[in-house]
């Protein structure tokens, strides 16, 4: 079964055509999207800040990517939910759409980045080497552009 | 026609207004980066809510947290609310009569006040409680509001763009 298999059945699924006939369906899914998004995006940013030294500095890198890890992940799962939920409710919309395919690419890189990042910081208490900056700065980079990506699905 | 309605209509059609609304690139960009403002504003501000509730980074005191992380919060309330005033005045006559644009200036207006009376009252007393597991019920009152109102402002903002009259 292709990609495209795959997305044409799950447009015919029963929950596809229920999601697609619902007048607010795809509004309050988009709604928890960004509110997880909202979450995950402080979570990230504190974590990756402290890599830079120009956040949390008064706490071992370790304690902040620990303690910031539930809502870090736990968001990340929300907006995944809630992402397939909106291809769900219409897949032919984003299977041609370039942004979509460019987000889904940046969205694996991201969730790559991210446990190499908590692998890294793990080990870090207070010493920042430039290659720990660097991992932070890929991991800013590509959420950011998750999030541009995203926002564009829309617009073509 | 209301004063108001009058003033919304005039921003409307001013040349910047008309501008920002007819560019095709303008509004989708400044749209883009009022959501990444919303996502650095609300994210560092709910992770103090949450220290607030004892759910996370509990073992740092809650005023060196504060200091820390409110800088950020700033800086996305700044770009969050530039880029706010931009596409307002790009569709203001559209906003005024719309109930959910309504609906978020109210959330707005509440979500400024809960600070300003929390900083007055129990922030004031944070040296009693700093490292305090669970802290006053007050200010895990203040955590709840401003989790919700923000919370109410990303929906309200959302739907804005759903409830055309």
């Amino acid at each position: 079964m292709s990609m495209l298999d795959l997305f044409q059945w799950i447009g015919h699924s029963s929950l596809g055509v229920v999601l697609r006939q619902s007048t607010w369906a795809f509004a309050a899914i988009e709604v928890v999207h960004l509110l997880a998004l909202a979450i995950f995006g402080g979570a990230v940013l504190l974590v990756d800040l402290r890599f830079f030294r120009i956040g949390l500095n008064s706490e071992p890198t370790s304690r902040v990517v620990r303690e910031l890890s539930p809502q870090l992940f736990g968001s990340l799962v929300v907006m995944a939910i809630t992402g397939v939920l909106m291809v769900i409710s219409g897949p032919m919309r984003y299977y041609y759409n370039e942004a979509f395919r460019a987000k889904m690419a940046l969205f694996v890189l991201g969730v790559a980045a991210q446990f190499l990042i908590h692998k890294i910081a793990a080990k870090t208490e207070f010493d920042t080497t430039w290659w720990r900056r660097i991992a932070a700065g890929i991991s800013l980079t590509i959420w950011t552009g998750v999030a541009l990506a995203g926002r564009a699905i829309g617009y073509i | 026609m209301s004063p108001l309605l009058h003033f919304c209509t005039w921003l409307y059609s001013t040349p910047f207004g008309t501008a920002i609304r007819e560019s095709d690139y303008a509004f989708p960009i400044i749209e883009t980066i009022h959501t990444l403002g919303i996502t650095l504003l609300v994210g560092t501000i709910s992770v103090i809510d949450l220290r607030l509730l004892g759910l996370t980074l509990r073992h740092v005191s809650v005023s060196k947290l504060y200091r820390q992380i409110i800088p950020w919060t700033w800086g996305g309330f700044v770009v969050m609310f530039i880029s706010g005033v931009l596409l307002f005045i790009s569709e203001a006559k559209d906003n005024y009569g719309n109930p959910a644009f309504r609906i978020k200036l109210i959330l707005l207006f509440l979500v400024g006040l809960n600070p300003l009376i929390f900083h007055t009252t129990t922030f004031r007393e944070v040296h009693t409680w700093d490292l305090a597991k669970i802290t006053p019920v007050r200010a895990r009152l203040a955590a709840v509001f401003s989790l919700c109102l923000w919370g109410g402002i990303i929906v309200a903002g959302r739907i804005i763009a759903y409830s055309h009259n």
